[in-house]
């Protein structure tokens, strides 16, 4: 009886024993591959340090943009037994307020970040007050030594975690150049989240060094003379750049107001735009001895023709276009000199559309330049279809379409240089990234034939010694150019308060070393481009060629006598 | 009729033991504490008793029965008033080095007495008044280790009673009867005995991801543990999951876990094996025993191995609660050990007179 009873006993626990040991069998085959993932995932983990930022320097030297390296303060807040007491002995050493420390400390996640971008040395005085919480982490701290200069063009950094990233400007844009690459560091955690091995997994390597076109003295030169002009016209704001005409290296790329990259939150965001390149405005007056080459190549002037400006104005498809020129019956020399509306006006009308587009299109206008900046501006040039009968006139005077400074800067370039368009280039060299080839070749097209540059060129020196640029005449150093007064369309319509004043030109004229285009943005006091760009201009280039340390040239040449020679020149392919 | 020791059982106790000495030497150098030595002295002084014991006829078994429990209430109740206390539980005797827990020796003197006390009754079926008295003697040590408490010990004292009961016989309608009771229990338990951490360990089991970092949180480490395992295993002393300590109570509750991951398919092969055959070969002792004595003697011993056993493994697999039941010879522990061991040796005891030509 017994016997059956025990029987059953028997049956049912081996059973039992047998279905245990089953189970514990099934989570060893067939949840191997879970039970690991899990065993991975809490074991291990991976750490990301970032390697040091490459510099930014100057084609002169100068230091602009530099990290240096600094110490991340981690605090283990289950480590840390006395947090009252560490918040006051470490607040002062981390430059904080123990309060707003203890709050930290306090609460949130176990690992909390006491303090970042920490000295070296005051970091291991706060690992002395609690060495069993406190860990060190390799971090890193952005400086730009020379402070607000050229802030617009380099950018600033922000930061993801302990990673420094490129926010703006050519931080941004080399971003992945001057980051270098991370050390991966293979990390064992026991239960209590003690670090118990470090592995590196794959070493780092540094940031490449950028070197910048920019001369950092002229940048600083530029910078100055924006602000006084900003200040004495009460502008918003005013851009200026010097390129090199044969290399299309920018010397200066100046835009007032800047900001201070290093804390680039208490300046407003408009500060923070490239203005020489992110701005597109109506180039005003300064289009005109671009229209002129055109009608000169397309030969719809005639040898010696003269057009008469005596009424102050001219009628054109019902619209009065206002000329502010002096009266008189001039060549197409004076046109330019004295900057005469109604005869442009007249002269854009006959030059084919078709014609006058490709002139503009292949000065560059209506794309960007390829310069390598982040949001660069097209500007805007409409295909000729969709022109109206005042679009060709309204083109002469440089209305209809917008353009960059750094734009307009390449098409004087162009009349400087022989007639090459060049490709502005910001980055002279970067340590190891091969940014010369990448960017191309530096002439992209020859837009105008050397003679007809040449015609221009006086056209625009005899702007300066006798028409609206006499202000800007450089003393030693005879200058070109032309001036522009551009009105800007404010809520879909033009008025008399929102201008800009344009001047566009190089010195010397005749053997060119520097294109400078000056562009002041709602100047308030006095809006006249030869009255507030010209001197602007005027100084820049003083300081341009004493920086570049070009020798003076004596007297101007007779400009008067070399106009003769001029008109046997004729026209010229586009 | 003299028969010689049975050496299957023996060899398949070594087996465990030699095991669990290897895996506790191995833990020693993470966890520290001398546990291999330790359980290196328990296991001669559990292999002497083995020894001794085994060589003790029924009758001397039968002559030590009531001094043995009487010896049990007196160390149990001791222990109440001049017990050590450890995590909550007063249930340790402290003598120099030296610790005894009353809870496990007293399986030893309850066994015994229910097995004399079974063996002197007559009759088909158990009477009511007689499964009052097995309950009684069962229940006193059961309610003293309770008052400890220590709900894990206790309940290794639940299979004895369920063995003698279910040996003993009882009419189907006490059975119904007893199992609705049970359910009353424990329903009022869970109302007003149990406590918040043992409840939630009870939903854990329903729910594992219920809360993965308090009380599932052994259960996933072990599981995970038991998973890492592979073929061979990680190598004795190189599981990640114990070097790191993610596994807790790993010399003692959750043991079988730390092994599996450090020896893996083969090593549980080999545990379990050495368990069924342990079981087995205490199932031919019972089936071979000489008078009702022997039968209900090796039967409880064998309940209790088996309960433990299935309860452990249970809970390392997370299908049971985690109650703080070890792994019989195998969690490290002495004086669980020395218990066993002395079990054991009154198994082969019973063995040894066995009924020839059953």
């Amino acid at each position: 009886m017994s016997v059956r009873r025990l029987r059953f006993v028997v049956v049912v626990l081996l059973l039992a024993v047998a279905l245990v040991g089953a189970r514990a069998v099934q989570v060893m085959v067939a949840g191997h591959r879970r039970y690991a993932l899990l065993a991975r995932r809490q074991q291990q983990q991976t750490l990301t340090v970032p390697s040091l930022r490459g510099e930014i320097r100057s084609r002169d030297g100068y230091l602009l943009a530099t990290s240096v390296s600094r110490i991340a303060v981690q605090v283990d807040r289950k480590a840390l037994p006395y947090p009252e007491l560490f918040a006051e002995a470490a607040a002062p050493l981390l430059h904080r307020s123990p309060q707003a420390l203890l709050d930290r400390l306090l609460s949130g996640p176990r690992m909390v970040w006491a303090a970042q971008q920490v000295e070296v040395a005051a970091a291991t005085a706060v690992r002395r007050l609690a060495p069993g919480a406190v860990v060190l982490v390799p971090d890193s701290s952005r400086l730009y030594p020379l402070g607000r200069l050229a802030a617009p063009v380099l950018g600033f950094v922000g930061r993801e975690e302990l990673r420094t990233v490129g926010r703006a400007g050519l931080e941004h844009y080399y971003d992945t150049i001057l980051a270098g690459e991370s050390s991966r560091y293979l990390a064992v955690r026991d239960a209590v989240q003690r670090k118990l091995l470090l592995r590196r997994l794959k070493s780092g390597r540094a940031g490449f060094d950028l070197e910048l076109t920019l001369d950092a003295r002229l940048q600083e030169a530029c910078e100055s003379i924006l602000s006084e002009t900003v200040h004495e016209v009460t502008a918003r704001s005013a851009s200026a750049v010097v390129l090199e005409p044969f290399t299309g290296e920018i010397l200066a790329l100046a835009s007032v107001p800047g900001f201070d990259p290093s804390d680039p939150g208490a300046a407003p965001r408009y500060n923070w735009r490239c203005h020489p390149l992110q701005e597109a405005f109506e180039p005003g007056s300064t289009a005109k001895p671009l229209v002129a080459a055109a009608a000169l190549a397309a030969g719809v002037l005639r040898r010696g023709e003269r057009f008469d400006c005596r009424a102050r104005g001219i009628l054109l498809a019902g619209h009065w276009i206002r000329d502010h020129a002096t009266p008189g019956v001039y060549t197409i020399d004076d046109v330019i000199a004295q900057s005469s509306n109604a005869a442009m006006a007249r002269i854009a009308g006959r030059i084919p559309r078709a014609f006058l587009w490709r002139a503009l299109d292949g000065f560059g206008f209506g794309r960007r330049t390829g310069i390598g900046f982040p949001a660069e501006a097209h500007g805007s040039l409409h295909p000729p279809k969709t022109w109206s009968k005042l679009s060709a006139s309204g083109l002469a005077l440089g209305q209809e379409l917008t353009v960059t400074p750094l734009q307009l800067a390449a098409a004087y370039a162009a009349m400087a240089n022989g007639g090459w368009l060049v490709r502005p280039r910001l980055v002279l060299k970067a340590n190891g990234g091969g940014i010369r080839s990448a960017t191309g070749p530096t002439y992209t097209a020859r837009v105008l034939d050397a003679g007809l540059a040449r015609r221009i060129r006086r056209m625009l020196r005899q702007v300066v010694v006798e028409g609206t640029g006499t202000l800007a005449e450089v003393p030693g150093y005879p200058a070109c150019g032309k001036t522009g007064t551009a009105q800007r369309a404010t809520a879909g319509h033009f008025d008399d308060i929102h201008h800009v004043a344009w001047f566009a030109g190089f010195l010397p004229w005749d053997a060119p070393r520097a294109v400078i285009v000056v562009a002041v943005e709602q100047p308030v006091r006095d809006y006249w481009a030869s009255s507030v760009a010209a001197p602007c201009f005027r100084r820049i280039g003083a300081a341009a060629m004493r920086i570049l340390e070009v020798p003076p040239t004596g007297a101007a040449l007779p400009v008067r006598l070399a106009r003769s020679d001029a008109r046997t020149d004729g026209g010229g392919g586009v | 009729m003299e028969h010689r020791i049975d050496p299957w059982l023996i060899l398949a106790g070594v087996a465990i033991l030699g095991a669990s000495l290897v895996q506790l030497a191995a833990l020693d150098r993470t966890l520290g504490g001398h546990l291999f030595l330790r359980q290196l002295v328990w296991s001669v002084v559990g292999l002497v008793l083995l020894l001794v014991l085994s060589r003790f006829s029924g009758t001397i078994l039968q002559r030590l029965a009531i001094p043995a429990y009487g010896l049990s209430l007196v160390l149990l109740a001791g222990v109440l008033a001049a017990g050590q206390v450890r995590s909550g539980t007063r249930g340790w005797f402290a003598l120099g080095p030296v610790t005894l827990q009353p809870s496990e020796v007293s399986r030893l003197g309850v066994a015994l007495i229910v097995a004399l006390w079974f063996g002197r009754r007559s009759g088909r079926l158990l009477k009511l008044g007689e499964l009052a008295v097995l309950s009684i003697l069962v229940g006193l040590p059961f309610l003293l280790v309770l008052l400890e408490p220590d709900l894990g010990v206790a309940l290794t004292y639940f299979p004895m009673w369920a063995a003698a009961a279910w040996l003993g016989g009882l009419p189907p309608k006490v059975w119904t009867a007893l199992a609705l009771s049970a359910l009353v229990l424990a329903g009022g338990a869970w109302e007003l005995a149990l406590k918040d951490y043992q409840k939630e360990r009870v939903l854990t089991v329903l729910d594992p991801s219920r809360d993965p970092f308090g009380a599932g949180y052994q259960v996933r480490q072990s599981k995970i543990a038991i998973g890492s395992g592979l073929l061979t295993g990680q190598g004795l002393g190189r599981g990640t999951q114990s070097l790191l300590r993610y596994l807790p109570a790993q010399h003692t509750d959750f043991i079988f876990a730390s092994w599996a991951e450090a020896t893996g398919f083969l090593g549980v092969s080999f545990l379990i094996l050495a368990y069924a055959l342990l079981l087995w070969r205490i199932t031919l002792a019972a089936i071979r025993a000489p008078n009702r004595f022997g039968l209900a003697l090796t039967t409880m011993i064998g309940a209790w191995l088996a309960f433990q056993i299935v309860v452990n493994l249970g809970m390392v697999v997370g299908w049971l609660p985690t109650t703080g039941i070890t792994l019989p010879l195998f969690s490290y522990g002495g004086s669980s050990l020395a218990t066993t061991c002395a079990a054991l040796g009154m198994v082969i005891a019973i063995g040894r007179e066995r009924l020839v030509n059953l």
